[in-house]
C-alpha cells in the first residue's frame, strides 16, 4: 500500500475495506453519517420513528449492495441517493402508510431494538446542555482557530483551501483546527460519558 | 493530530488507516472518540442530537442481515 496519503479519499478506502469483509471500515462509515442520512430522511417524512427505520433500511440496503459499487464512484453522492429515494418511496407506499402504528404499540410487539424509543426529559435536558457547551466553546475559540474550524467543518473546505483563505501554511491552518476540535471535545466529553453504553 | 480527527478528515496513509481499523475492533476509547468527534462536526452543521443508540441499532440490523436474519 502506498504511503501517500488516501488517494482516492477516506470513504473509497472504507468502501474498499467493506467490500473486502472488513466490517469496522463500514461501522465507521455509518458513525460518519448516520445523523446526516436520518436528517435527510427526516426532511422528508416528518416522524422520527419512521425516519430511523429508514436509516436503518438505507444502510441495510447499502451494506448489501456494496461489492456493486464502483471504485470511482462517490459513496457519499451514492449513499445520500439512496436515503432520498428511501424517503420517497415511502412516501409513495400505500403498505408503508398502513403501518403507521403508533410508537406504544411497536414497543409491546418488540420493535424497539429497531427502532429505539423516545429520548426521555432527562436525555433531552442533557443534549441540549451538551450543545450550549459546544455553541459556548466554539465562541470562545481564538479567532484563528474557530476560522479555519468553522472553514472545514461547515463550508467543507479541504486543509489547502482553508489555508488559501487564511493565508497561512497548511500545517499551521491543521494545528488550528486541531487545536480547536481539541477544545471543543474536551468540553464533550464529560457530558457525553453517561451515554457511553448507548453509543459505538 | 487527534487520529480520531484524522480518520473522519481521510487525512492519513493507507497504512496509518489498516492500524487504526485494527485498533477500533477492540478498543472502545477510540471508538468513543471517533463517534464524539463526529458529533461535534454534526452540531457544528447544525444536527443536534444524541446517538441514544442509533448507531448500535443500525448495525445491529447489519448484524442481523448477515446471519440471515431480517
Amino acid at each position: 500500500m502506498s504511503e501517500a496519503q488516501l488517494a482516492g479519499g477516506v470513504d473509497a478506502a472504507l468502501v474498499a475495506r467493506a467490500q473486502h469483509g472488513e466490517m469496522v471500515a463500514f461501522e465507521v462509515l455509518v458513525v460518519k453519517y448516520q445523523r446526516r442520512v436520518a436528517a435527510t430522511i427526516r426532511r422528508v417524512v416528518h416522524e422520527d420513528r419512521i425516519a430511523e427505520e429508514l436509516t436503518q433500511e438505507v444502510f441495510l440496503s447499502v451494506f448489501v449492495a456494496l461489492p456493486s459499487f464502483r471504485p470511482d464512484g462517490i459513496f457519499e453522492a451514492w449513499l445520500f441517493t439512496i436515503a432520498r429515494n428511501a424517503a420517497r418511496s415511502y412516501l409513495r407506499s400505500a403498505q408503508n402508510r398502513q403501518d403507521d402504528r403508533p410508537i406504544e404499540q411497536l414497543d409491546e410487539a418488540g420493535d424497539t431494538h429497531r427502532f429505539g424509543v423516545a429520548p426521555s426529559a432527562e436525555e433531552e435536558a442533557m443534549a441540549h446542555q451538551l450543545f450550549e457547551r459546544i455553541d459556548a466553546e466554539v465562541a470562545a475559540l481564538p479567532e484563528q482557530q474557530r476560522r479555519a474550524l468553522l472553514m472545514r467543518d461547515i463550508d467543507g473546505l479541504d486543509y489547502k483551501a482553508v489555508a488559501a483563505a487564511l493565508g497561512q501554511p497548511v500545517n499551521t491552518v491543521k494545528s488550528h483546527i486541531f487545536r480547536a476540535r481539541e477544545a471543543i471535545a474536551s468540553c464533550a466529553r464529560p457530558l457525553l460519558a453517561p451515554t457511553r453504553d448507548r453509543r459505538w | 493530530m487527534n487520529e480520531a480527527s484524522r480518520l473522519l478528515d481521510g487525512d492519513m496513509t493507507a497504512v496509518e488507516l489498516t492500524t487504526l481499523l485494527e485498533r477500533l475492533k477492540h478498543d472502545t476509547d477510540l471508538r468513543d472518540e471517533v463517534a464524539a468527534q463526529q458529533l461535534i462536526r454534526d452540531s457544528l452543521a447544525g444536527l443536534r442530537t444524541l446517538d441514544n443508540g442509533y448507531t448500535l441499532r443500525i448495525l445491529a440490523r447489519l448484524r442481523l442481515a448477515r446471519m440471515g436474519g431480517t
